[in-house]
């Protein structure tokens, strides 16, 4: 019989793969008379769940925007970035000099 | 070759900055390494042969934010190996402390009720914030590599070069810490 702390991490492992024939029936009989084991199993899907929509709430928040001072930190790396790119247009001997 | 008309990269900022710094950010969970990526982002989407129209722009800068994302993860990783030695290599699940000698829960675990009316509370997800960060940095990028992205764990396994039971058993440490977390602090305040 599988103790609760081999139970809890093959709970943990059936969110990831699938456990062989043996470790299925045994975590099957384990959770068939363990509660303690029943509602982590129960947790963990709710914190899947709940992980999931942490995630989405970040990505929907309209409050959560680039600060000014990125904004203008980017906007000269790219302009950098793009000045450079047109000088290499312009002098390729250059480049391949360098 | 017609320009797109997307293509202009003065206009990705400006039309796309906030959308992948909100991405980037419920992946990172952190403000400053979510604005720098989101530069790198847009910097490596300046470079190489440019936006080819296949999809829309905001799909293909998504996609290299990803990359990006995973890289940082990656070389977090490493470094995180260097400050805490890498007990995990062997796959042993560890976890002593959560249960007796005899393998039985130290603090069974409690019912938390419908899942339906827990993700409504605000409070719960706001502990849920608090836990993870609380969570060893390690465990906390690899949760949220599965958890948030939805990564399977054998890509994470590919992106973080580490093995499959290495994966398990840092999920499974992560699972177990969170829930304890959310048990102590959240359940306390019902």
């Amino acid at each position: 019989m599988l103790k609760c702390k081999e139970a809890s991490h093959l709970v943990s492992q059936t969110m990831e793969t699938k456990l062989s024939f043996r470790q299925r029936l045994g975590l099957r009989l384990h959770l068939m008379l363990c509660d303690a084991c029943t509602q982590f199993s129960l947790q963990l899907e709710t914190l899947r769940l709940a992980m999931a929509q942490l995630g989405r709430r970040c990505e929907n928040d309209d409050s959560l925007n680039l600060s000014d001072e990125a904004r203008r930190r980017i906007a000269a790396a790219m302009a950098s970035r793009s000045a450079s790119d047109a000088e290499a247009r312009r002098n390729p001997d250059q480049n391949l000099n360098d | 070759m017609v320009a797109h008309p997307l293509a202009d990269p003065r206009e990705w900022l400006a039309a796309h900055g906030d959308y992948l710094y909100r991405y980037a950010l419920a992946r990172l969970r952190d403000p400053h390494l979510a604005e720098d990526v989101v530069q790198d982002t847009l910097l490596a989407a300046m470079q190489g042969s440019g936006y080819a129209g296949k999809s829309s722009p905001r799909t293909w800068l998504t996609g290299i934010l990803k990359h990006k994302i995973i890289d940082l993860f990656r070389r977090q990783q490493r470094e995180t190996a260097l400050e805490e030695p890498d007990d995990v290599a062997d796959g042993e699940p560890g976890m002593d402390e959560f249960f007796h000698d005899d393998g039985h829960w130290s603090e069974p675990p409690q019912s938390w009720g419908e899942p339906g009316s827990l993700l409504q509370q605000d409070q719960f997800l706001q502990i849920l914030q608090e836990c993870m960060d609380r969570l060893p940095k390690k465990l906390a990028r690899i949760f949220l590599l599965r958890e948030v992205e939805e990564n399977e764990s054998e890509e994470i396994c590919k992106e973080l070069e580490i093995s499959p039971s290495n994966a398990w058993v840092m999920l499974y440490r992560a699972r177990m810490g969170l829930r304890k977390c959310l048990e102590m602090n959240w359940l306390g305040t019902r």
